[in-house]
């Protein structure tokens, strides 16, 4: 466009033009955020969304498994020996635990059926790959490569080997994004492992720390005791490692002094997970 | 087609996030620049609910994020479309740090307070620009010669 042969008036007008829409769409954003944020209003809008991005992700990521495999492909073979070294070794070592660990299911067993116990609570579990896609780093969540062909469903818990990483929030065929605890819009009934105490751990955004609030001053809560879902409200299977307290601080917005505050470090690989558990 | 393109590497986990450059940003500031796509508002809004979409932030972050930078653009077209290239990246960088800004206010409400990795994206953004600028520029004399053929 020959910008010196609009006349100058016009121009002003389209840039009066251009600035009532900035302020339109402007608030229009705004609005959608709040939307977004204060409610449920738009999870219908985002999932059925979601069922045509999640296939989309695994198209990007191909490429980007292909060069790692290839990359794997032309690392020295002698890491490759050493490596299989190791590994034999650790099989050797797992498979003589695996023998004292066969022993004590029996033992286990005996004890039980002694006991007329009900049946264990096995949990049914699917391994899935976390598909290498850069979500928003403050947006707490992840993609996995397991969907609704696999059996996942919406709310289902995702555990790694060290504890409680989240919830299935979307499903597409063959994809799912995982809802994380530290998302900042996430809370957890937990139960602390060694006295029992109920209590609900939120999500703060971060990948180092819940918070565990609305607990009386005096409740019996110190650094280093294990958190573990409590199985309430029956979102999340109950007993499953959480997080670790970390400190107690005072509440700054509580006149009362009646409440304490606390921290806690999620026990999971949050941010640096690579595999992870689907529980059924 | 190169607006889908960067919003493809956005989700891309490569490199690492805190020198990942914001490259819708970066396309739309070149388109923006070098000729009449994208001059309406309302495109830009669309694409930004789209990125948002894509990377699971709060529906009209994005849409905010990039409406406010063509907004800008738009504003001192004239000045800027007369500056040399160091310069320009200077606007580019200035343009990127504003949107930080702003994005750090949607976040800070959403309760997320980023740590100081954040702020290293506006330095990426205008560490790729330059190339990104003359690749663009490669690509579209190039296809304007293939048209005369």
């Amino acid at each position: 466009m020959n910008v010196s042969a609009v006349d100058k008036t016009q121009q002003q007008k389209q840039q009066q033009r251009n600035t009532l829409r900035l302020l339109m769409y402007g608030i229009l954003a705004v609005f959608l955020m709040a939307l977004d944020y204060r409610g449920q209003y738009l999870n219908v809008t985002r999932n059925i969304a979601m069922q045509i991005i999640l296939p989309l992700y695994q198209v990007v990521e191909w490429p980007q498994q292909k060069l790692v495999q290839l990359s794997d492909y032309f690392d020295a073979t002698q890491q490759q020996l050493e490596t299989a070294a190791t590994l034999q070794q650790q099989n050797a070592e797992l498979r003589a635990r695996m023998l004292r660990y066969q022993a004590l299911k029996k033992e286990n067993e005996r004890l039980r059926t002694l006991l007329a116990a009900v049946e264990s609570t096995g949990l049914q579990v699917k391994l899935a790959d976390i598909v290498a896609i850069d979500l928003d780093p403050y947006s707490h969540r992840m993609v996995i490569n397991l969907g609704s062909m696999a059996g996942v469903e919406p709310g289902m818990t995702v555990v790694d080997e060290s504890g409680l990483l989240g919830q299935i929030s979307e499903v597409a065929p063959t994809s799912s994004s995982v809802t994380l605890i530290s998302d900042a819009n996430h809370a957890i009934p937990l139960r602390n492992l060694r006295n029992g105490l109920r209590m609900i751990g939120y999500g703060q955004g971060n990948h180092e720390r819940l918070l565990i609030r609305d607990l009386p001053t005096g409740a019996d809560l110190r650094p280093g005791d294990t958190l573990v879902t409590s199985g309430l409200g029956g979102r999340f299977p109950a007993g499953l490692l959480v997080a670790e307290v970390v400190e107690s601080v005072a509440a700054d917005d509580d006149e009362t002094g009646h409440f304490g505050l606390y921290y806690a470090r999620p026990l999971a690989a949050l941010a640096e997970a690579s595999q992870v558990l689907v529980v059924e | 087609m190169s607006m889908l393109l960067a919003a493809v590497l956005m989700i891309v986990s490569w490199p690492p996030v805190w020198m990942k450059p914001y490259w819708v940003a970066l396309m739309m500031i070149y388109w923006l620049l070098e000729s009449g796509h994208l001059r309406k508002l309302g495109t830009v809004f669309m694409i930004g609910l789209l990125i948002d979409l894509l990377v699971g932030t709060l529906f009209g972050q994005h849409a905010l994020s990039l409406l406010i930078m063509a907004y800008l653009l738009g504003l001192f077209r004239q000045r800027i479309q007369f500056m040399s290239g160091p310069q320009l990246t200077v606007v580019v960088f200035m343009l990127l740090v504003n949107d930080r800004v702003l994005q750090l206010w949607v976040l800070s409400l959403s309760g997320t307070l980023p740590g100081w990795e954040y702020w290293l994206q506006p330095l990426a953004g205008a560490v790729a620009w330059p190339w990104l600028f003359l690749l663009m520029d490669r690509l579209r004399s190039f296809n304007q010669q293939q048209a005369k053929h």
